[in-house]
């Protein structure tokens, strides 16, 4: 039985003032604008799979059903054994925005998912992950005094420190130089390759989901369908510009999101 | 800090010695245009007298009052509106309808109503502050960024802990900001509130001195009142610098 189970996902929005309440529920009288359409997708745990698609394609509301933020749609979404009832400590969503509370210190963001524990305990498995995102010297900071890369660090460790099966990252690198976009990716990779979460990662950028990937799919236009789904059996480093088999589908992806001269 | 503590203190520096000038330059008496020289040795004389500390803690108490009377009912109403849409669709035209209606405009109800002494004094500076907490509330609550409670929840934060964690602190900076803005309301509206039904405040203070034909006096509590209302502002800045509400600059 794979990890993650999606069956016959339906996810559609309705035009404001055409609601109703019925005996069954809400229904729609007016024009549903559907996002997502007959979704048939499973995912294996351990497994980093990368999702491309055209921007407003529905990834990031997949995302987010997956993750449990919005459970008006029908169909089935299983993680681990059990439909997605509500948002879970056992799948931690990382934002592309302002994921981090404000008001708190790096150190106290990151003891959000284990407030629970005595003092101690917190204070060590903190230490542990916010050395791992290297923002040691930092945990005194408010997120506003971090660079975003850091940021998106320190939300990544806050992640961590709950050790959650599925980690759920919606446009990670977006917003970040390009230094520091190579450097975190690098990083999810081999924080993937130690811990072997199962990691869903949307992205719009083509060679990301090539290089990071075990495994990318391809999303098409509202309403969303799949358009490819494909194993990437290849060591790391990767190039995907120039490697066999790599460049071929790269050529391939590029021409179904529509760019026929690919860089 | 230091550097534009000097500029503050050089434009006031400036602005009294045009005032001196203009004084020697007018040619009017000093009962009609007083000098700050002569507005000084007022200030000295009042100050000496006691009768300045007087009026000045009573306007100040009824200012400390009025805009707590405000926040106990204000704040909690535009939290609530804030995070309510049917409510906030109920009340808010309501709030937006008596908002424009200066308070001066209630003086006669007030009066009507309350009567003399404090009251109808403190209910006016309530009434300034209220609709302006009420409405800077609502937009603080109302304004809080969704992905703090989806982060919440995906940590398993308790309803309560939603509220005490995530809800009061995402709001705070706002709340601030309202604060500082509805303070200089209410200050603005004490004086014109004594001028009312009460014999002490600053506003009565100037109220008394025209009638002794004492613009010196006049002016010494235009200049308390500025310097007060200068302090507020300051103090309020300074609540806007704690931690838990300087984030809100940076977003």
């Amino acid at each position: 039985m794979a990890f993650i189970e999606i069956e016959k996902l339906h996810k559609g929005y309705c035009e404001r003032r055409r609601r109703a309440r019925t005996d069954d529920g809400e229904s729609c009288f007016g024009q549903e604008i559907t996002v997502l359409d007959d979704i048939n997708l499973q995912f294996e745990q351990g497994e980093l799979v990368t999702i491309l698609g055209p921007s407003g394609c529905g990834k990031s509301t997949m995302l987010r059903l997956i993750a449990g933020f919005d459970p008006d749609f029908s169909g089935l979404v299983k993680v681990a054994g059990k439909p997605v009832h509500g948002p879970s400590n056992e799948s931690i969503f990382v934002f592309q925005h302002n994921g981090l509370m404000p008001w708190l210190t790096v150190q106290e963001n990151v003891e959000l998912g284990i407030r629970f524990q005595d003092k101690l305990e917190r204070a060590e498995a903190a230490a542990l992950f916010i050395g791992m995102v290297e923002l040691d010297g930092f945990e005194e900071h408010y997120p506003h005094q971090l660079s975003i890369g850091m940021q998106r660090r320190a939300e990544l460790a806050r992640a961590l420190v709950v050790s959650p099966e599925l980690l759920i990252m919606d446009e990670p690198f977006s917003g970040l130089d390009f230094l520091t976009h190579m450097k975190i990716r690098e990083e999810v990779v081999n924080m993937h390759q130690f811990f072997h979460q199962t990691i869903l990662l949307v992205t719009h950028n083509i060679d990301d989901a090539l290089i990071m990937g075990d495994r990318v799919v391809v999303l098409g236009d509202r309403p969303t369908s799949v358009k490819l789904d494909r194993r990437l059996d290849f060591d790391h480093p990767r190039d995907p510009k120039t490697q066999a088999g790599l460049q071929e589908l790269r050529d391939e992806i590029f021409l179904m999101l529509g760019v026929s001269y690919a860089v | 800090m230091r550097v534009r503590f000097c500029y503050g203190l050089l434009s006031f520096g400036l602005v009294l010695l045009a005032w001196e000038m203009l004084v020697w330059l007018s040619g009017w008496s000093a009962h009609v245009f007083p000098g700050p020289l002569a507005v000084l040795a007022s200030l000295w004389e009042l100050t000496a007298n006691g009768t300045l500390l007087k009026h000045t803690v009573a306007s100040l108490f009824r200012v400390t009052m009025g805009f707590y009377l405000a926040i106990v009912f204000g704040v909690p109403l535009g939290m609530l509106l804030g995070s309510f849409t049917p409510l906030r669709r109920l009340v808010n035209p309501l709030v937006h309808f008596l908002r424009p209606i200066s308070p001066l405009a209630w003086i006669p109800l007030a009066m009507l109503w309350f009567g003399i002494g404090d009251v109808p004094a403190v209910f006016l500076i309530f009434l300034a502050s209220f609709f302006p907490l009420v409405a800077t509330s609502s937009m603080a609550v109302s304004s809080i960024n969704p992905t703090y409670f989806q982060v919440a929840a995906n940590f398993h934060f308790s309803r309560w802990e939603m509220f005490s964690k995530v809800f009061i602190p995402a709001s705070i900076p706002s709340l601030v900001a309202g604060l500082r803005q509805s303070i200089t309301i209410a200050w603005l509206v004490v004086v014109a509130a004594e001028m009312i039904a009460v014999q002490s405040g600053l506003g009565y203070l100037i109220l008394d001195a025209r009638n002794g034909l004492r613009m010196d006096y006049v002016m010494v509590a235009m200049v308390v009142i500025g310097v007060i209302g200068l302090l507020l502002d300051i103090i309020m800045r300074q609540l806007a610098r704690i931690p838990s509400a300087s984030w809100g600059r940076f977003r």
